[in-house]
């Protein structure tokens, strides 16, 4: 029989995977990554942006610091303030982080932050703040609530989250600029053409050249035989005539407005969730190190007594506006209800802050909110890939980009409930079926808006159709008939195929993920695994990756190309994938097994078989050893 | 001497020698029977280098107000300016007063080239100005079109006669300035990229 612990163990939510990681990965996938998977096949456009998209924002991030510094006038702490910075380089060192912060001084009042770029890291402080914690350093009762706040700012660079939220936020600025200067840019010269298209069809340069007279007859041939001749002319202006500008701009707005509107629901929704969670952890990371809570709590009392600096006037005024306007936010945060006004938060409340150091599991969400996050977003991506700028792919590979990033996600948010001796298999049901609901949600609204439009408007339903058609299809020509013969047969066709597409989904999910849970409840049972605490977690990324490329590659790819193309089955490209899919599954199938036979169900201790699956807090029957204490957080309340 | 003593000698000598090259312009008539072609020659050489070389080293001088966007924007005015007046946008202008915005052309083509060089050297905008830049000429080209009507035909028409005011007079200082934009702001874009990466990889080792 297990030994149950006296009261239940808390969970160590820094060996699980991160959360704040999830997130960030989920935001560059849904940017970088359908921007890339619409350069596959595409025109160079799509490369120079995704090229852009990914490097930009690398350089905008190595180049934070500097920003940081400018912003806020910041400059190094001095050696007045070397009590400080001493207790900074022994926290470090307490928490092995791979380099020491530098403290960086500001004469505005600014919350204590990290920063940095891959080696330049930096804790940005207030002047005012900085004295006041050294001031509060001499007296040793509050010695380790200043030790806390260090330790939060450190546990920042420890988890990695200052890069992922810096790169984040050098993603969104660089989406942002280059989305808002393409729609200036194409739109001007969209409108220029459209401008300019009927001077130039009836343009006779051969005229315009002879009119010239200042131009000897010689000079005047001369020129004219550099120019296209009459006939190249004539069959370029009827190249021209053919193409409806008003579908370039349509074509224009409808590839880049979607980017804007997303790039904005992530700044606003996502980016600030991924702020919020950032502060949990490393509130946790506190914790374990201190092994108790109370200083983090007396920490939060301390850091809130910032008292505000004379500034010069220029500031002054600012700061009255600032204060005007936050007031203003204020009251109009004060109508709307909390779980709204939550979601636009940076920080976390003290209150979830205090829920979460209580009970850790609290730092995660619950599976609906998990769910229905997870699924705006997974909509979102499919809403992008079928912008026209991505539809080439889309059109191809239609299940890999939302089953696989969506699988990964959700197996990684079950790792939790798997520790905790839960099965899986609830959560796991009602996350996809919430996922599954949310783009069926959306696919019914657009037919029932066709459908409402067809029977109001069946005119405008069909110009409507077909300058989505043309447009999505890149085809400019104006049109000179009606795209379909029947429409009451399309929507019905059209609802047909994507429904079918949700159900397929549905189906991969389940399996995909069903695998997964049924490999890491095994996996969760090597408790012999060597280094476990450092290198378990990783082999279960191992796992999640080799399932993820096995079943993307041997069996998304033959199913897709099997409904959407069974002419191209046997194509070399469908053969060769699906065959490295299998070598990949094989492979990995064959490394699993080995070593659940080497590791699973043994005690590291005594060596006896350890039945049954794994629950946080399982020890060894035989000799009492706890069984991956590692998932388990140490500390008093 | 010192080095700070030799700025400031500099700019006293740079000041003094915008103040002769001014007196110069306006004192000796524009339409005067020079005595000699080479005389005229070294007039003209003078007028122009010694106004390159004041412009240059005033901008270096005044850096500090020629990296702010407002100090930079000062240049393309002058620039555009002078080049309506020097292409006879406006008319019976005197001589002397034609030669002043001739030299001011020349003079501001080359310093908007150097604060340009100061803006981009100080500010990681390089990019942006290329960005924008191009942004804002397909929009001028849009109104341009709108309002002035088929500019491929005033520009084959304007070719008729090369001494009168062209209609495209805003041609000039675009190419002008965006002669100097492209490729400084590549420069710029990769001398910051560049020096980012030393600062992260090398000086922060």
């Amino acid at each position: 029989m297990n030994e149950e612990p006296q009261h239940s163990p808390k969970l160590n939510i820094l060996a699980l995977p991160n959360q704040t990681t999830i997130l960030f990965g989920l935001i560059v996938v849904v940017l970088i990554g359908s921007v890339i998977a619409g350069s596959f096949d595409s025109q160079p456009f799509m490369w120079l942006l995704a090229v852009g998209l990914l490097l930009l924002p690398l350089r905008a991030f190595l180049d934070w610091p500097n920003r940081e510094f400018r912003r806020y006038q910041l400059a190094d702490a001095g050696s007045e303030f070397s009590d400080l910075t001493h207790i900074i380089q022994e926290e470090a060192r307490t928490i092995r982080l791979a380099r020491v912060p530098k403290l960086a001084l500001s004469e505005q009042d600014i919350d204590p932050h990290t920063f940095g770029s891959r080696r330049r890291w930096y804790i940005g402080l207030s002047r005012r703040q900085a004295l006041q914690l050294q001031e509060d350093l001499k007296d040793e009762s509050k010695r380790p609530a200043i030790r806390a706040i260090i330790l939060h700012e450190l546990y920042h660079f420890k988890n990695g989250d200052y890069w992922q939220m810096g790169y984040t936020q050098a993603l969104l600025r660089t989406a942002a600029l280059f989305m808002t200067w393409a729609i200036v840019f194409l739109l001007g010269y969209g409108f220029f053409l459209l401008l300019v298209q009927p001077e130039v069809l009836r343009l006779d340069i051969a005229a315009l050249v002879n009119q010239i007279e200042t131009l000897s007859p010689e000079l005047k041939s001369f020129y004219i035989t550099l120019l296209p001749s009459a006939g190249e002319w004539a069959a370029a202006q009827q190249k021209a005539a053919e193409i409806d500008l008003r579908f370039v701009l349509y074509f224009i707005s409808s590839a880049i407005l979607p980017f804007i509107i997303i790039s904005a629901v992530l700044w606003l929704f996502f980016y600030r969730k991924l702020l919020r969670i950032r502060e949990i952890y490393a509130d946790a990371g506190v914790i374990q190190t201190q092994k108790a809570t109370s200083f983090l709590i007396s920490a939060f009392f301390l850091t809130s007594r910032i008292v505000p600096v004379g500034k010069p006037f220029h500031l002054s005024i600012l700061n009255e506006l600032n204060k005007l306007s936050q007031n203003i936010l204020y009251k109009i945060d004060s109508l709307l209800p909390k779980f709204v006004t939550r979601r636009f938060s940076r920080y976390p409340d003290v209150e979830r802050r205090l829920v979460a150091l209580v009970d850790p599991l609290k730092a995660f969400d619950s599976w609906a909110v998990t769910a229905f996050s997870l699924g705006s977003l997974a909509l979102i991506l499919e809403i992008l890939l079928s912008t026209p700028l991505m539809l080439p792919y889309q059109g191809q590979w239609p299940l890999h980009f939302s089953v696989l990033a969506v699988s990964v996600v959700v197996t990684l948010a079950l790792v939790t409930p798997l520790v905790l001796g839960n099965p899986g298999w609830r959560p796991m049901l009602k996350i996809i079926c919430l996922v599954v609901c949310l783009r069926l949600a959306w696919l019914l609204f657009t037919f029932a808006v066709m459908l409402f439009l067809l029977v109001v408007a069946p005119e405008m339903f069909i110009q409507i159709m077909s300058a989505a058609i043309i447009s999505v299809a890149r085809y400019s020509r104006s049109l000179t008939g009606p795209i379909f013969d029947n429409p009451q047969l399309f929507i019905i066709e059209a609802a047909w195929v994507n429904t079918q597409q949700v159900f397929i989904v549905l189906a991969s999910l389940i399996l995909l993920i069903g695998g997964n849970i049924l490999l890491l409840r095994r996996w969760l049972t090597w408790y012999s695994f060597p280094e476990g605490q450092r290198l378990l977690m990783k082999t279960a990324y191992g796992v999640i990756a080799m399932t993820t490329a096995f079943f993307g590659l041997a069996v998304l790819t033959p199913v897709t190309n099997f409904l959407l193309r069974p002419e191209e089955i046997l194509s070399p490209l469908v053969v060769v994938g699906v065959g490295f899919g299998m070598v990949i599954g094989m492979i990995g199938l064959v490394l699993f097994l080995y070593a659940h036979r080497k590791y699973a169900g043994r005690c590291p201790r005594c060596g006896q078989d350890i039945p049954g699956p794994y629950h946080l807090g399982k020890s060894c029957d035989a000799c009492g050893e706890l069984l991956h204490p590692w998932l388990i957080a140490e500390y008093e309340l | 001497m010192s080095r700070v003593s030799l700025k400031s000698w500099l700019t006293r000598l740079a000041w003094g020698l915008l103040a002769l090259d001014i007196l110069l312009i306006f004192v000796v008539p524009a339409d005067a029977n020079f005595s000699s072609l080479a005389l005229l020659i070294i007039y003209s050489l003078w007028l122009i280098f010694s106004l390159l070389f004041i412009s240059t080293w005033l901008i270096i001088r005044y850096r500090a107000f020629f990296r702010t966007w407002l100090g930079w924007a000062v240049l393309p005015v002058l620039l555009t300016t002078s080049s309506v007046v020097v292409q006879g946008v406006l008319p019976g202008l005197h001589p002397t007063l034609s030669l002043f915005f001739a030299m001011l052309f020349v003079t501001s083509v080359w310093s908007f080239g150097v604060a340009t060089l100061i803006l981009l050297l100080y500010r990681d905008v390089g990019l942006g100005l290329i960005a924008w830049g191009t942004a804002a000429v397909v929009w001028l080209f849009l109104l341009a079109w709108r309002f002035q009507g088929n500019l491929l035909e005033l520009w084959f028409l304007s070719l008729n006669n090369p001494n009168g005011p062209s209609p495209l007079w805003w041609f000039n200082p675009l190419m002008c300035i965006f002669g100097w934009i492209i490729p400084l702001g590549i420069a710029g874009f990769l001398w910051h990229t560049i020096r980012l990466l030393i600062h992260e990889f090398w000086q922060s080792s």
